[in-house]
């Protein structure tokens, strides 16, 4: 009897990527970090005497806030909506219970799409805040180390947004409504930030863009900062692999 | 078919959409913050108001800020949740062949979400308005606040025109979504921007309706910095001549597509 042979984690990959070819998602993440680097340069260059902190922190503080805060972890949510969007659509489910593909290997080529989406914004970022400060505000002081936390820090924090977005786009059948929830996240984040609880997704980003310290994170916050993320990526990929075994039965 | 049959319609197809619930957690999250603030509300002995009137002005620009944040996402997603529907499968043809005037379904849709834009912004007013009044006792000076909130409006009409034009445009959902959110990125930083920046850009027209800002007055002898709130005086004649622009431009662009469906 002939067997049909899986198709693996690579293969998924390659479909994830390829359904976000032509996506109007890369506008964002190209556009989003240019408008917030040329806008955060401008107004640092306007208000440099009122900012606290060196130079580049306070460079950070102008170009990180509202990005960090609140379309970072949007851009996420859109991207994962926009993963899920095909399998939505008509009868798109019951065509993939039908394709020999194993339901960890759906949910991990997503996350691994999103979190490469993460990484793309967040280098393009840091590397137009690089530009800005040595070339645009011509700063003689070194770069400071924690432009390598920013980098870093930024797209595995937000890991946690996105893992909880694709989960919520997956159970829910409309593309707009997990975006809104994101949205409203973004506002609980802050509220969770302000008040010290730190385990709520949004918050974790908000750590990790580290728009608000001067300084880096202590060992301890680091510790609580991955903890928390990676406690957010196993709970919901957990759920979500458990939802897809479900629905391919 | 007649307007409020046809609102009635689309009430009814939004029953089980969470369309009202999207529209409540969108508007209700963010007052929630704003209650927060008001509720730590203090004077600092570093800002300094002229007048009682400039803390009502200068509340009124925090809540612009906040508005400008939620208002254009809340446009993009709640516009796109409504066209959806007639987006899937050419859905809008079977409503033309089932003697459906496109005109009406688009003023519908338009009126459906400016009216909840409209009253999430007066939420906003009345929440920040009445906890003042509550905390400071002073006279509100309505009628500058009614012109702004009229202002903010005008906003919201040339952000919802973008909006809807895009919604109906493309079928891809996700094209709105992220003009929603450059939009909101747009008015969220207007207001660090100069004059001609706000008013290049629609979303920019947000910050126009700002009453108050403050200006440094340098660090005091305890390195904190001091600031002086200042009145502005909004250009509302601008204001409204665009918004009426914007209008226009959705009575052409309802034309257009009209006759691309059919």
């Amino acid at each position: 009897m002939q067997t049909v042979k899986r198709l693996g984690f690579c293969k998924c990959l390659e479909v994830e990527f390829l359904k976000l070819k032509n996506s109007p998602l890369w506008w964002a993440v190209l556009l989003l970090p240019l408008l917030s680097i040329f806008i955060g340069s401008g107004s640092y260059y306007l208000n440099n005497e009122a900012l606290s902190g060196g130079a580049w922190y306070g460079l950070w503080t102008q170009v990180a806030l509202f990005y960090g805060y609140f379309f970072y972890p949007l851009l996420m949510g859109i991207a994962a909506a926009c993963l899920w969007r095909i399998e939505h659509n008509q009868n798109n489910w019951n065509l993939l219970g039908t394709l020999p593909v194993d339901a960890r290997d759906i949910w991990f080529s997503k996350l691994t799409v999103l979190f490469f989406v993460a990484i793309i914004s967040q280098v393009f970022m840091v590397a137009l805040y690089v530009f800005s400060g040595f070339v645009i505000l011509r700063f003689r002081a070194p770069l400071p180390a924690t432009t390598l936390w920013y980098l870093f820090a930024g797209p595995v924090c937000v890991m946690a947004v996105a893992s909880v977005q694709l989960y919520l786009s997956l159970k829910i059948k409309s593309f707009t409504a997990p975006i809104g929830i994101c949205f409203i996240g973004c506002f609980v984040g802050l509220f969770c930030y302000l008040n010290g609880f730190w385990l709520f997704p949004d918050t974790l980003a908000i750590i990790g863009i580290n728009a608000t310290h001067e300084s880096l994170p202590t060992f301890s916050e680091i510790i609580k900062v991955v903890s928390g993320t990676f406690f957010w990526v196993v709970l919901t990929s957990v759920l979500g692999i458990r939802d897809l075994h479900r629905r391919e039965s | 078919m007649n307007l409020s049959k046809a609102f009635n319609l689309e009430l009814y197809k939004l029953k089980h959409k969470y369309f009202f619930l999207s529209w409540l957690l969108l508007t209700v999250a963010p007052l929630a913050y704003l209650l927060y603030n008001l509720r730590t509300f203090s004077f600092s002995p570093h800002i300094h108001y002229a007048s009682v009137e400039l803390v009502y002005f200068y509340e009124q620009s925090e809540i612009v800020w906040l508005l400008a944040l939620i208002l254009p996402v809340m446009a993009s997603l709640l516009i796109s949740k409504l066209i959806d529907l007639e987006n899937k499968n050419e859905n809008w043809r079977l409503l033309i062949t089932a003697n459906e005037d496109f005109k009406t379904l688009w003023s519908v849709k338009f009126l459906t979400v400016f009216f909840l834009m409209e009253l999430t912004t007066l939420l906003f007013y009345l929440t920040a308005v009445f906890r003042l009044h509550q905390i400071l006792g002073a006279p509100i000076p309505v009628g500058k606040l009614l012109l702004s909130f009229i202002g903010l409006s005008g906003a919201n009409v040339m952000t919802l025109t973008i909006a809807q034009g895009l919604a109906v445009f493309y079928r891809n959902q996700a094209v709105v979504l992220i003009e929603g959110l450059f939009a909101s990125f747009i008015a969220l930083i207007s207001p660090l921007m100069p004059r001609w920046f706000c008013y290049l850009l629609p979303w920019g027209y947000y910050a126009l309706n700002i009453l108050a800002t403050n200006e440094s007055l340098g660090r005091g002898s305890d390195g904190i910095m001091n600031w002086k709130i200042i009145e502005l005086y909004p250009n509302y004649v601008l204001i409204f001549g665009v918004a009426l622009l914007f209008i226009a431009a959705n009575v052409a662009l309802m034309r257009a597509l009209s006759k691309r469906e059919i």
